[in-house]
């Protein structure tokens, strides 16, 4: 992995809530996800790699460039793709208009090029029939890929993109990958989401992130690992547990303590998301 | 085995080598380009001298004729701008300037039309005795006001996280929306101010705090929100007529001319120094805390 974005001391308050809490991170090219729960931070800190908001405290590199500064700050913004987490549009304007508006503002400023840029993108994400519908008209899913298609002009460097499968059906989600796929082999992409799915399916690196702060950092398989002997199957739910839920094969899936009778079973991205995220989230937090 | 071009029929004329010049070099009008190209197809002769001028294959007809393809397809699929973007471009906006300024608020038909009406009918009961040449002078310099405010306002817009992540900066976006409506507005006011009975520079008292409150609006809203900043100085504005010249009621039955310049210090040369100040001043302000808006700290 080429290194291409470090954090390092990152905090970052709003009032008296402390979004992070001295972060230190590394991202290469590739793609690398942000887990984590609501509230965990993940979009104050795509928000400062995308130069939307500035830090409190420590220091930022993105594709060499220091954020914090005039200068750096634009030379990030113009090798950058942004999807935010609530993407706001001009309702009045077609898709097609709203893309080549977004296109002026990234300099794209002859109108052919542009153009050229504008339709490659949409159809890129599947919107090629409906560039010339208003968006209010769009549905929330096509707004999403609105926002993606914007994301993807000038074939930015630096793709960071805030939960950019909400919303998406299954066979858009599968689009999602496949395009995200092919720019990553090259580019930077930092995303943040719920899906573990989407991490396992297209993430080389993953972050998990907490209440300010990292838990975890490294490949997929890696924080699969770390549930390793602490999942199993077993023909009885177990209250004991972290958490046992009934599976379509009729067993029950268990994540905590080995249970009498219980089997081992290969642990997901999921399951070790639960284990170090679930005992907070459910109110089990133990003294370490 | 037979050059394919060589079995197409020679037809009774050739293109000049000037035209095919220019078609190689991209320099073609569309009607020379639709002339030129069904006859290129056919004319092994031309083709030929086309491939010598361009010193290609023959596939670089093809190369063109797609990209003349792609232009009609551009034509076809590009946005068809608006009347006010038309109206920007004919008096010299480039194309992409007029896009980013219709998005303005302010910067709507709409706007304009309740701006020219307001000041037409200003004009109309002052001409017919209804109102005072003072009303026109208080009001007029609340709607520039109210024009920058509203531009100010987009960057709290649904598009802001959007747009504030592009390289082109928002200080300089909402400048230039800011001019764009400022400008606007005040030709507005200006014609109306014309139009108005003559009271000599009079007429033109209202500029100065016009311009005064719109850059101070802008400067406040990197503290403030926009709507705010708008509050405070039209309350401002109509509290500093009070102070110098007595209750604003007072002011707007004042018909003569001359009268609220001479009642009013806000109007006479020592208020509109101080009008100028101020306007230097915001802008100097505004200057300095530009970044505010580049990097998403506003309030």
């Amino acid at each position: 992995m080429t290194v291409t974005i470090t954090v390092s001391g990152l905090r970052r308050s709003f009032g008296s809530t402390v979004a992070l809490d001295g972060i230190d991170l590394e991202f290469g090219t590739g793609v690398t996800g942000l887990l984590g729960p609501n509230g965990a931070g993940k979009t104050t800190l795509l928000r400062i790699l995308a130069t939307a908001i500035g830090p409190d405290a420590g220091e930022v590199r993105v594709l060499g460039h220091d954020p914090q500064s005039t200068e750096g700050r634009l030379a990030v913004r113009r090798m950058l793709g942004f999807v935010p987490q609530e993407p706001g549009f001009h309702q009045r304007f077609t898709t097609f208009e709203f893309v080549d508006y977004l296109a002026i503002l990234k300099e794209l400023t002859d109108r052919r090029a542009r153009h050229d840029d504008v339709r490659r993108v949409l159809s890129q994400v599947g919107l090629g029939e409906v560039m010339h519908r208003r968006i209010k008209t769009l549905s929330g899913g096509m707004r999403r890929r609105v926002a993606l298609a914007q994301a993807l002009l000038g074939n930015p460097q630096l793709l960071v993109l805030d939960e950019p499968t909400a919303g998406l059906d299954p066979e858009q989600r599968l689009r999602f990958r496949e395009i995200v796929g092919g720019i990553a082999e090259a580019h930077t992409v930092v995303l943040a989401t719920h899906q573990t799915e989407d991490v396992s399916a297209i993430c080389d690196r993953v972050v998990v992130i907490d209440q300010g702060k990292v838990f975890f950092e490294g490949t997929p398989q890696g924080l699969a690992d770390t549930a390793r002997a602490k999942v199993w199957t077993s023909d009885r739910p177990a209250p004991g547990a972290l958490l046992s839920w009934r599976t379509s094969t009729g067993r029950y899936r268990v994540i905590g303590d080995r249970l009498d009778g219980a089997e081992p079973a290969e642990p997901t991205i999921e399951d070790a998301y639960l284990l170090l995220i679930g005992k907070r989230a459910l109110g089990q937090e133990e003294a370490a | 085995m037979t050059d394919s071009t060589s079995s197409l029929t020679e037809p009774p004329w050739h293109s000049p080598p000037a035209h095919l010049g220019r078609y190689a070099r991209g320099e073609s009008t569309p009607s020379q380009v639709a002339s030129l190209e069904p006859h290129l197809a056919g004319c092994p002769s031309c083709q030929a001298a086309f491939v010598e001028l361009t010193r290609s294959a023959p596939r670089s007809v093809e190369d063109r004729l797609s990209r003349v393809f792609d232009a009609v397809i551009d034509s076809v699929d590009r946005p068809v701008p608006s009347v006010l973007e038309r109206l920007l471009m004919r008096v010299g906006v480039p194309d992409h300037v007029a896009r980013l300024l219709v998005v303005t608020p302010a910067m709507r038909l709409s706007w304009f039309a309740a701006v020219a009406t307001t000041l037409a009918f200003t004009v109309l009961a002052t001409r017919s005795g209804g109102m005072g040449f003072g009303a026109f002078l208080v009001g007029a310099p609340l709607l520039p006001l109210g024009a920058v405010a509203a531009t100010f306002a987009v960057l709290r817009d649904p598009t802001a996280d959007l747009t504030i992540t592009t390289p082109v900066r928002n200080s300089w976006l909402l400048l230039l929306r800011s001019v764009g409506v400022l400008v606007t507005t005040l030709v507005l006011c200006g014609t109306a101010a014309i139009a108005l009975p003559d009271h000599g520079w009079e007429n033109a008292a209202w500029l100065l705090p016009a311009l005064a409150l719109s850059t101070a609006s802008a400067a406040l809203s990197t503290w403030v929100h926009p709507s705010t900043a708008a509050v405070a100085l039209s309350a401002g504005w109509l509290g500093a007529l009070a102070a110098t010249s007595g209750p604003v009621a007072r002011l707007l039955r004042t018909v003569d001319s001359g009268g609220l310049v001479e009642q009013s210090a806000a109007f006479a040369p020592s208020g509109q120094l101080v009008a100028l100040a101020i306007t230097c001043v915001s802008s100097l302000v505004l200057l300095r805390r530009r970044e505010v808006l580049d990097i998403g700290r506003l309030p």
